[in-house]
């Protein structure tokens, strides 16, 4: 029987490809969150297009693979800016319409992520469909063995992130979305355009969940609503870290699927998702509720030490 | 076929009930969680687990019922300790999560639920010395709840609390600043929709006679959420409205001819069409809420 210690490395592998792969969607989930406000939970269902997209294009068009995951990365592209243009923008307000309730866009995410993920149960049905992995043999690393296909699947991943947060710093529409996160009135005073700034948004965050679905789609079978509990994982790492960035996301993707991991090899019989979760908000809850409370109130304290006492004359003044 | 029809009913006043008892949190206090489901399901595994054990007595109804509306309280009001401090996407996402957790343990704790195999052989409702087990008889109880649910929203509603809900979900802020306890009060709205789910859920559970847990996933939230927002946010009978034409939806379908599994696809699809279309066409839903100021409540 293998100890614990003796599936490390293999976890560690493990969590380094598949969180990668969580880490496209948390990406655009936290970026959408924090510029728009808005909480994309869409993205799932465009993590099951860019899948089925490639489906498409390699078993039923006979496209290569580059190709293929090109075409997912296009179409989900354009379904997330139409998506932003149709739905999100009349609901926050971007169009001029009255003020709608600030449950809106949730409800309309909603919307979206059920419509979309029912149009392709529909047109591909509810059973797995799979294609072919690429064949490239097993290696071994970092003192695990791996398919050589999961190390390229977590590179392509990382090298996806790394170009998106090239974008985001090196760019005038990159700093422009800074600019807009930061204060929206504030863009708009010098110039920025909020309703350009978004298409960009809503298209880079659409290619990228894409991609990690064409991605996944190359690895196992996928059905219409697998893209539901990446969502959910890539935006609880998207809430515990909100200002990390696209790096900081990675990181936490990684570090979620490596607890995911764990939970498979110690639990197992689904408890994984569960313990997943559990750990995820626990984390939320005492980095975001007990923390902040803990430190206001040694920081009251604090001052009352701190502070001069007022003399006799200063209290009756 | 009546007593097909009278079924049919029986189970649109049940979700009727529900999405009344959702729209407290939802509508009253503007707590978006996306969790209902849970709650539906504590009361009807409550009297499910309860009813089916050796021993069981007429009384089992009452005992479910009660103890499915303290769990249910109980776990809502945690709950909300814990998540109501933190901005709303916080509390979407956590309740989201917590729902998606509360099914794996209702699939995975087989020695309390059975697993997937769900529990069948649920007893029709007994109480005050009443079996609830023809279709009439079972229309009166989900009628009954009707009754209760909204005539306990509608109380909340029209009393001075009511006025005071309002004000904490429109401007926390200045409500606050008004001495208003928002935090509190809204912690109090979700236990009490929660409570009234897990009521509704033990009379599901004694009209229908099987439960499973894919009936409580987060697509029945969701669609729990749609029957709120299609029928109208903060307006009690515009979400039993809601809750009716969404429960009659799959049989309607079916009047087209369409397939048991199609009609529950094309059921999905108008849902997700439907929310959508709704709050970016008609935010208020079908049926929306009386606005204080117009009807001149205030100050009477």
């Amino acid at each position: 029987m293998v100890s614990f210690a003796g599936y490390l490395p293999d976890l560690i592998v493990q969590a380094f490809y598949v969180g990668s792969e969580w880490a496209l969607i948390a990406v655009g989930f936290g970026l959408i969150a924090r510029t728009c406000g808005i909480f994309h939970l869409a993205i799932g269902s465009l993590f099951g297009v860019g899948a089925y997209c490639l489906y498409l294009g390699v078993a039923q068009a006979g496209f290569g693979r580059i190709p293929a995951v090109l075409l997912a990365m296009v179409v989900t592209a354009l379904v997330s800016a139409a998506v932003d243009r149709v739905v999100y923008q009349p609901v926050t307000g971007l169009q001029g319409q009255r003020q709608f309730n600030h449950l809106a866009p949730f409800v309309a995410s909603l919307g979206v992520m059920i419509v979309l993920r029912t149009l392709l149960q529909i047109l591909f049905g509810a059973s797995p469909l799979a294609v072919e992995p690429p064949a490239l043999g097993v290696a071994a690393f970092a003192g695990a063995r791996v398919l050589t296909w999961n190390l390229w699947r977590a590179g392509i991943a990382v090298a996806a992130i790394l170009l998106f947060a090239a974008w985001l710093r090196g760019t005038r529409a990159g700093l422009s979305l800074t600019a807009l996160a930061q204060s929206a009135e504030g863009a708009s005073v010098i110039g920025i355009s909020e309703r350009g700034v978004r298409l960009q948004l809503f298209l880079a965050t659409g290619a990228l969940a894409g991609l990690a679905g064409a991605l996944s789609m190359m690895t196992h079978p996928i059905m219409p609503g697998d893209g539901f509990a990446v969502m959910l994982y890539g935006s609880l790492v998207a809430l515990l870290f909100p200002g990390a960035g696209p790096i900081g996301w990675w990181l936490g993707s990684v570090a979620a699927a490596l607890i995911y991991g764990i939970g498979v090899i110690l639990v197992g019989n689904g408890w994984e998702d569960t313990i997943l979760q559990a750990t995820l908000l626990a984390c939320i809850v005492v980095t975001r509720v007990l923390l902040p409370r803990l430190r206001r109130r040694l920081s009251l304290r604090h001052r009352a030490y701190a502070a001069p006492r007022p003399t006799l004359a200063e209290g009756e003044a | 076929m009546a007593g097909y029809g009278l079924t049919l009913v029986t189970f649109a006043l049940i979700f009727g009930a529900l999405a009344v008892s959702y729209n407290i949190s939802l509508g009253f206090v503007s707590l978006l969680s996306i969790s209902h489901a849970a709650f539906f399901a504590i009361g009807a595994y409550a009297y499910a687990v309860l009813s089916t054990q050796d021993g069981a007595t007429d009384a089992a109804f009452l005992q479910a019922a009660g103890l499915g509306i303290l769990l249910a309280a109980l776990i809502a009001t945690g709950l909300g300790l814990l998540l109501i401090a933190l901005p709303e996407q916080y509390v979407i996402i956590g309740t989201l999560a917590l729902q998606v957790t509360f099914t794996t343990v209702l699939t995975n704790w087989t020695g309390l639920t059975n697993g997937i195999q769900g529990i069948a052989g649920v007893p029709a409702p007994s109480l005050f010395g009443l079996t609830f087990d023809t279709p009439w008889s079972q229309l009166g109880l989900a009628a009954a709840l009707v009754v209760l649910t909204l005539g306990i929203a509608e109380g909340v509603l029209r009393s001075p609390l009511g006025i005071t809900l309002r004000a904490a979900r429109d401007d926390a802020a200045a409500a606050a600043a008004a001495g208003i306890a928002v935090q509190p009060l809204r912690i109090a709205m979700f236990a009490l929709g929660a409570s009234l789910a897990a009521l509704a859920g033990s009379v599901y559970a004694g009209v229908i006679g099987f439960i499973d847990p894919g009936s409580f996933t987060v697509d029945a939230s969701i669609q729990f959420l749609s029957m709120v927002v299609i029928g109208g946010l903060g307006s009690p009978v515009g979400a039993l409205l809601g809750g009716v034409i969404i429960a009659l939806l799959p049989s309607i379908l079916q009047e087209f001819s369409l397939a048991m599994n199609a009609a529950a696809t094309v059921q999905q699809l108008l849902f997700g069409v439907a929310m959508t279309l709704m709050v970016v066409l008609r935010p208020h839903g079908l049926l929306p809420e009386r606005r204080l100021l117009t009807t001149g409540e205030v100050g009477r």
